[in-house]
């Protein structure tokens, strides 16, 4: 068979319909996280994303999509260097939404959402 | 004793009891829960040398305040008229009752209630006058100094507090006992001595002015009634208030003087926590104070612990850590230990995945010095591409350890409270580091320097880009060019209160620029606002403390504000008040000669 360097992915249906607990609660203590405009400032300057593929933004669209089991594994990369608040343009505190997504799904576990 | 006095004793004697047991108790149970180290510690600490100063210490701080004088005379005098007022008191009261009675019973009333006790019967000669003197001029001290707390509680600017604390309810509850206390002894003695004669310049005259009927004399007794409440009421409500600090000061002092670190440890944290006075300095010192409704300075923080034995997430993480409290408490607080504390309590337990960044193979070269830029270097080049320029023109052999890959000294984490984390992210930005066998470890980020110097153990030695500066200047080869910029320095907190480093980049802005002097420089220094220990702040507000500061520090005609420290560098740059520059920057700007030294010396040996 021709290997062609990638893969058709699983199906994958994104429920929008469906309310997000986690984002509703980290929108609760950052407000800022809803003004996110996706631009990649973060993923950019992110020090682990070069080797993890996973920056801020990413984690807000795995966040909003409601995939918390990739969103958990890629919350632990996070070093907490903070260089992602810094370039945000929109000015997001960005290291507390980590720790609060960290919080909430160490309490709830992506399973039980 | 007749049945009546010992009516008037009681609520004294219950209060002091009651005292007593609890603090014995409270001691014994936080001196058990101190570290081994910690009691190692304490008892290495029991020489005859440590003891005296000890007592030097509790003597200077504890009754004369002096710490406090240095910062305001008029919160000086008020605390000290209370403090060492009543201290005075006590012992002039004691020798006193020892003097007529001639004896020392031991019995802590006896002396407290010797007017009560002793009226009718004024021995003859000069002796009674004296005392009676005395007591009178030091109840008169303290009454000033209670005088100076109400006014306080109206006008705590006039006193040297910027913003009047509010205080819990038992602290409401203790100092309405406490400001009782004095004025009720003075009435009662003022009226003892209407009744039964005798006095000093104050409660004798006053006493004498009045005249009451001799069947009115109950009014007295209900004085001295009300005197021996309001004691005991204070002695009863002083455990769960602030004004525990009063006897956890001395033991406090000791352990401080032992070197015992509250840092992770129960019992010295308790220690310290009950130490505090809750004075209301750090609110002056907090930079955070000028915002309304921000309640996490030590004052708030400290209370919460102690109070609620609860954690208290935003007050915690609300902190820059810039150290400015713990450097004007009077007590000398551990602030930082404590605050980490909490925070290592609230954010450990977070899980974390740092196995995609473990070294493996060997990428760079050996070199005699490893510069370590740090994340923040990433954001401003410019510091990282003028130290290249320096090595170079210097003819250092060097590698610049992260150009290539991101790696983080783990400070972050720490400072979040996640210390797992950070030991992982230590172990193996040590191992990346170490790989180079350097002989000397210079980065430009003082962040990243407080925990290679407090947490990597590395066999050689580690220093910041400025000191590495000052000792190019020191040894006198090829200076850079002094220009005519008018410079003001700001100090990096963790630069400076952390690590002490305040003379080499100001030695070596002397040699290449004009630099002003501030008002808020070296311990004194100002947070840019953008410290990463804040995990609360947003972008904005920290944008407003920047400009805060840098319109303390700056004068009218400076041209240029100088720092040692990425971080800052980012913080104030984003304010745009003037331009912002990090020393290598200017440094490197400065050199004179082109050609590196590498090239001068190939040119020389073709000329021969």
């Amino acid at each position: 068979m021709t290997e062609f360097g990638f893969s058709i992915h699983e199906d994958l249906m994104i429920d929008q319909d469906k309310l997000s607990p986690v984002w509703e609660a980290v929108l609760e203590k950052v407000p800022s996280v809803s003004t996110c405009i996706s631009c990649g400032s973060c993923s950019g300057t992110c020090i682990s994303s070069d080797q993890t593929g996973y920056g801020f933004r990413k984690l807000i669209v795995l966040l909003r999509n409601g995939k918390y089991l990739q969103l958990e594994k890629a919350l632990e990369y996070c070093q907490f260097c903070g260089k992602c608040s810094l370039v945000c343009p929109r000015g997001i505190n960005t290291r507390k939404a980590i720790i609060e997504m960290k919080k909430y799904l160490k309490v709830h576990p992506h399973d039980t959402i | 004793m007749t049945l009546f006095e010992l009516f008037i004793i009681l609520p004294f004697t219950l209060g002091l009891t009651y005292l007593l047991i609890v603090l014995s108790v409270k001691y014994y149970t936080w001196f058990r829960e101190l570290n081994p180290k910690n009691k190692l510690r304490f008892w290495r600490s029991i020489t005859p040398r440590k003891i005296l100063t000890d007592i030097n210490e509790i003597f200077r701080e504890s009754l004369l305040h002096v710490r406090i004088y240095n910062q305001n005379k008029r919160l000086w005098y008020m605390h000290m008229s209370l403090a060492f007022g009543w201290f005075l008191l006590i012992v002039a009261g004691n020798i006193e009752s020892i003097y007529f009675t001639g004896k020392f019973s031991g019995l802590p009333w006896e002396s407290i209630f010797f007017d009560y006790f002793s009226r009718g019967k004024e021995l003859a000669g000069w002796q009674p006058q004296v005392f009676n003197n005395l007591m009178d001029l030091l109840l008169l001290f303290i009454l000033t100094g209670v005088s100076l707390a109400v006014y306080k509680r109206f006008n705590s600017r006039q006193l040297g507090i910027k913003k009047r604390p509010i205080h819990s309810y038992y602290d409401r509850l203790a100092m309405m006992f406490l400001w009782f206390i004095f004025p009720v002894r003075f009435i009662a003695e003022t009226l003892n001595h209407a009744f039964y004669g005798g006095g000093g310049f104050m409660t004798g005259s006053v006493g004498n002015l009045i005249n009451l009927p001799e069947n009115l004399s109950f009014i007295s007794d209900t004085a001295w009634i009300v005197y021996s409440v309001a004691l005991g009421g204070f002695f009863i409500a002083l455990p769960r208030s602030r004004y525990m600090h009063i006897l956890t000061e001395i033991p406090h002092i000791i352990l401080k003087n032992a070197h015992v670190q509250a840092y992770q440890d129960k019992g010295a944290t308790e220690f310290q926590l009950h130490a505090c006075s809750s004075c209301g300095i750090c609110l002056n010192s907090c930079q955070m104070t000028n915002y309304d409704s921000y309640q996490g300075q030590n004052y708030y923080f400290l209370r919460k612990i102690r109070e609620a034995s609860a954690s208290c997430p935003d007050s915690t993480m609300n902190c820059m850590m810039c150290g400015r409290c713990a450097k004007d408490c009077p007590v000398q607080v551990d602030t930082l230990a404590l605050r980490m504390n909490e925070r290592i309590m609230l954010n450990d337990e977070i899980n974390f995945d740092f196995s995609f960044n473990e070294y493996h193979e060997n990428k760079s070269m050996p070199a005699r010095i490893v510069f370590f830029g740090g994340c923040m270097s990433k954001l401003t080049p410019g510091i990282v591409s003028s130290m290249k320029r320096i090595f170079d023109f210097y003819g250092e052999d060097y590698i610049m350890v992260d150009e290539n890959e991101s790696i983080c000294c783990g400070r972050p984490l720490y400072l979040s409270g996640q210390k797992q984390a950070h030991y992982e992210v230590v172990k193996q930005t040590r191992e990346r580091i170490m790989a180079c066998q350097p002989k000397l470890i210079v980065t430009s980020c003082p962040i990243c320097l407080t925990t290679f110097r407090n947490n990597y153990f590395f066999p050689v030695p580690v220093i910041h880009h400025t000191q590495y500066l000052e000792s190019l200047i020191k040894q006198g080869l090829m200076l850079p060019q002094q220009s005519e910029l008018k410079t003001v320095y700001h100090d990096p907190c963790e630069l400076g209160r952390s690590l002490g480093i305040y003379r080499e980049p100001r030695l070596v802005l002397r040699h290449i620029t004009r630099l002003q002097n501030n008002i808020y420089r070296k311990n004194d220094g100002l947070c840019c606002g953008g410290s990463v220990a804040d995990l609360e702040m947003d972008y904005t507000d920290k944008q407003k403390i920047a400009i805060d500061t840098i319109k303390q520090l700056i004068n009218q005609d400076t041209q240029m504000l100088a720092t040692s420290c990425p971080l800052c560098k980012l913080t104030f740059k984003d304010s745009n008040i003037l331009p912002v520059r990090d020393v290598a920057e200017i440094y490197a700007d400065s050199l004179t000669i082109i050609l590196p030294v590498k090239e001068l010396a190939e040119e020389e040996s073709m000329n021969f």
